[in-house]
């Protein structure tokens, strides 16, 4: 049997359930581009652009910390690391209808930010926002964490050595050593990062359902609500290639180093 | 400066600073852990906690009363099944797919080979999400709407798992199998006999990434699947927490998110240490 036979099954699919649905997303959502142009469409655009922005970075560096923090092998070191991990592995509609426990009139989080002085970040356009980008942080830096764990775990001890004996500090030996030696694995969790960010919504549908005022109302949750709620499939078409335009300006950032990745470290 | 402090407290000699050594110690992994501890904490108290009192801003007495409850409200066993159904029924036919490309990818040499790569990779930034409008269009001319079968089709080929195994196949020795085609074994006899037992652990880590992914799955579902018989566990849950939010019914809906998210902490309670380490491994998510 011809090598390339062995091919078909997963060529099929992805033709059938990726690259052709691309495809007809571009040539379908191309004659409504003009209606993007609305205030609505524009400003989903901008929610889901600012929401990448900060939750890439936060997450990554979340991951960082918690990894430098929880490395070690040690019996409550590994259960602290499963608390930190449990969000991953909680679907995040249930993740996020604990936030609305927390966040409620008389719930417990509402509570001390009320003593602070804050407003009920629900119903409030930028506290909403803030909400989501916190509950879209605090599910994903978990699986970030345990990208850099590993990543420590595989540092070159005589790097390490050899700085000490040069008499570096710990924060000399991180900036100098540690972070430039990670930095495959930020960029590798980076894409990661901003692949999630453009893609989970769940939450949304839970805790602000893309209000209030449009502060929450990612691309992805809009595509949803116009095209599966509103039956409006030309403008969900237009939005959907918004979306896939983003993502193929990440895969031509990230591709080509990706597959560096790939070949050196997996 | 203060780990160097800390460890220092540690070893000198009197209880209480030694004590104080470890502490400091272990600060910054508490600090890190705080949030979370206090999220699973007040889910775990309120699942317990009548809503009544929550309502009060009390947390206890303790009942089962939440959890009897959620689980009558909606139709738990339906959901559990379903998705148990969705997400080995797919992994299994998803274990043929990612061998086979896996093994191609492996083979294939030169142009060919970067060639179906990047295509495949390319995978990666078509994610099924941000498809779920045309996908659901194919459904529908398929006429597989409403069917886990339907649910379970844009996810058939995996760009991550393709890869794994790729690597998988790679660290095999090709002496390997020279001697064992010398020996007279089939394509097909090689294959089951000296190949898939070496990829075993590539396997098993994409298959722990695939069942937390589709079994944490949310908007596709909701896209697909119309009859409440046919809803997999998130999608009953979310429409579970919209009537119990009307009536903040808080209890309820931390006692829904415990019945949910069990089945997969309890797992990842018993293989952390597999769980964790493929994870890590894998690499690709997705």
């Amino acid at each position: 049997m011809p090598l390339w036979t062995w091919l078909l099954p997963t060529g099929i699919f992805l033709l059938a359930f990726a690259y052709l649905p691309a495809l007809r997303i571009a040539l379908e959502g191309f004659p409504a581009l003009p209606k993007l142009l609305s205030g609505e469409n524009l400003n989903s655009l901008r929610v889901t652009l600012l929401y990448t922005l900060l939750t890439v970075p936060l997450s990554v560096l979340l991951g960082l910390l918690s990894a430098l923090a929880l490395e070690g092998n040690s019996r409550f070191r590994q259960f602290l690391r499963a608390l930190v991990f449990h969000p991953v592995v909680l679907p995040t509609v249930a993740f996020a209808a604990v936030f609305l426990y927390l966040l409620n009139p008389l719930g417990p989080l509402q509570g001390l930010l009320h003593t602070l002085g804050l407003p009920n970040p629900l119903g409030d356009p930028l506290g909403a926002f803030l909400a989501v980008v916190a509950v879209g942080v605090l599910k994903d830096m978990g699986i970030y964490m345990l990208f850099y764990l590993a990543g420590l775990q595989n540092l070159p001890k005589e790097v390490l050595d050899a700085a000490r004996v040069d008499g570096a500090g710990p924060a000399t030996t991180f900036f100098h050593v540690t972070w430039p030696l990670l930095s495959p694995i930020t960029f590798f969790v980076g894409v990661m990062a901003a692949l999630g960010a453009l893609r989970n919504v769940d939450h949304i549908f839970v805790l602000t359902k893309g209000g209030p005022v449009g502060a929450t109302d990612h691309l992805l949750y809009r595509v949803y609500t116009l095209g599966f709620e509103y039956f409006d499939f030309p403008s969900a078409a237009a939005l959907s290639l918004a979306l896939l335009t983003l993502l193929t300006l990440l895969a031509l950032v990230a591709l080509p180093r990706l597959e560096r990745g790939v070949h050196y470290d997996v | 400066m203060t780990f160097r402090v800390s460890r220092h407290l540690a070893r000198v000699g009197r209880p209480g600073l030694r004590a104080l050594g470890r502490f400091l110690r272990e600060a910054p992994a508490l600090f890190v852990a705080l949030p979370f501890l206090a999220l699973a904490g007040f889910t775990f108290l309120a699942a317990f906690t009548p809503t009544a009192n929550l309502n009060r801003g009390e947390v206890g007495p303790f009942t089962l009363e939440n959890l009897r409850l959620a689980w009558s409200s909606a139709d738990f066993p339906r959901l559990y099944l379903n998705t148990t159904l969705f997400v080995f029924g797919l992994l299994l036919v998803q274990l043929f797919t990612v061998t086979t490309a896996g093994f191609a990818l492996a083979q294939l040499s030169g142009a060919a080979q970067n060639w179906t790569f990047h295509a495949i990779l390319l995978q990666l930034f078509l994610p099924a999400s941000a498809l779920i409008l045309p996908n659901f269009l194919t459904l529908k001319a398929l006429g597989l709407t409403d069917t886990l079968t339907g649910l379970a089709l844009p996810y058939v080929a995996s760009a991550t798992g393709a890869f794994l195994l790729r690597q998988g196949f790679r660290q095999i020795p090709r002496e390997l199998i020279e001697a064992a085609v010398m020996d007279g074994a089939t394509p097909w006899q090689v294959m089951a006999r000296v190949l898939l037992p070496l990829v075993r652990p590539h396997l098993a880590a994409f298959s722990l990434v695939s069942l937390v992914y589709h079994w944490n799955e949310f908007l596709w579902p909701l896209v697909v699947v119309q009859s409440p018989e046919k809803r997999v566990l998130s999608l009953g849950f979310a429409s579970f927490t919209r009537s119990a939010e009307s009536g903040m019914e808080w209890g309820l809906i931390a006692a829904g998110a415990i019945l949910v998210g069990a089945p997969m902490l309890l797992a990842f309670a018993l293989f952390q240490r597999a769980f964790v380490e493929s994870f890590a491994r894998s690499g690709l998510k997705g």
